[in-house]
């Protein structure tokens, strides 16, 4: 079972990588769901990133033609 | 003159015609249905109702559907999760999620009242405590909101069972068939959640034992039953 579990661990350590999760953090419960919030869908942006840049490859091209790199 | 002479060749495929009007029809807002499934749906949970309704096999609008399942990355031996977009073949008994809990240490407040509320005698801290739901994948589908620390991991996810994604609904159906209900794996912090959800599929470790007989090892029994529970 802990061959499984580990993958939570995992998520908790990437969302620890945030500073405004890491901690102390000086706000209301309130504002801390909302920033868990924003942190949480940039880890699961994040972790599916690959399959979005394959699926959306045109408009990031588009997107980021101005740098010059296609 | 040069900038000039460069502006003028960028200017000409916006002046056709053929090409750029319907372009933006198509990218007009007003000309798409809304697609039901994301009206009105927080960004973060689009990918949580992709995942329930692929776990349910039913048919998703078109580019739902399409969304993989989630894979790790950097994580050289990721567990594979289950082929969420399989339309047909045998049950899948790898359908499962994983519930953990984490400690977010905040300002100890001026009241020392208040501060007796929020501190964690597990962690020795004034804390917030959140409850997180992911797939094998390591995707996040859902969160509890942020409780007082002193509030135990299992107080915290009986009280905000709704907001741990919508495979938390799929678990409870009993209409479903079993493979079809995705099994919870926890950790010895949540011992009793099958009388929160039963007949769900649980897999919990067993708590170790404190009499001397077993000498504070687990048994050949309890090895035995927790091989049963996830063979490996």
């Amino acid at each position: 079972m802990a061959q499984v579990r580990y993958v939570v661990e995992f998520v908790v350590g990437w969302i620890k990588q945030y500073a405004v999760m890491r901690g102390p953090y000086r706000g209301t419960p309130e504002q801390f769901d909302t920033d868990a919030n924003i942190v949480t869908g940039l880890v699961n942006l994040r972790t599916l990133w690959p399959h979005v840049k394959a699926a959306h490859s045109d408009t990031i091209r588009k997107v980021t033609a101005w740098r010059g790199r296609g | 003159m040069g900038a000039s002479a460069d502006a003028e060749p960028d200017a000409e495929p916006d002046a056709g015609d053929g090409t750029a009007e319907p372009d933006a029809e198509q990218k007009n807002p007003e000309n798409v249905s809304p697609d039901p499934y994301l009206v009105n749906v927080p960004p973060w949970k689009i990918f949580n109702r992709a995942v329930a309704l692929s776990y349910m096999r039913a048919p998703t609008p078109a580019g739902i559907a399409d969304l993989p399942v989630s894979e790790g990355p950097a994580l050289p031996t990721f567990h594979r999760g289950p082929d969420l977009c399989a339309t047909a073949g045998p049950p899948n008994t790898d359908v499962y999620v994983l519930i953990d809990g984490t400690h977010v240490r905040t300002d100890a407040y001026g009241d020392r009242a208040l501060n007796r509320l929020v501190f964690s005698g597990k962690v020795r801290q004034v804390s917030l405590d959140v409850n997180l739901c992911s797939d094998p994948g390591g995707l996040v589908i859902g969160k509890s909101p942020a409780v007082p620390g002193s509030v135990h991991d299992f107080k915290l996810l009986k009280d905000h069972l709704p907001d741990f994604g919508y495979l938390t609904e799929i678990m409870l159906r009993n209409d479903l068939p079993e493979w079809a209900r995705p099994a919870v794996v926890v950790d010895k912090g949540y011992i009793g959640i099958r009388i929160l959800l039963p007949g769900a599929r649980i897999m919990i470790p067993i708590r170790r034992g404190s009499g001397s007989d077993e000498g504070g090892e687990f048994s050949q029994k309890d090895r035995d039953h927790n091989r049963e529970r996830w063979p490996r």
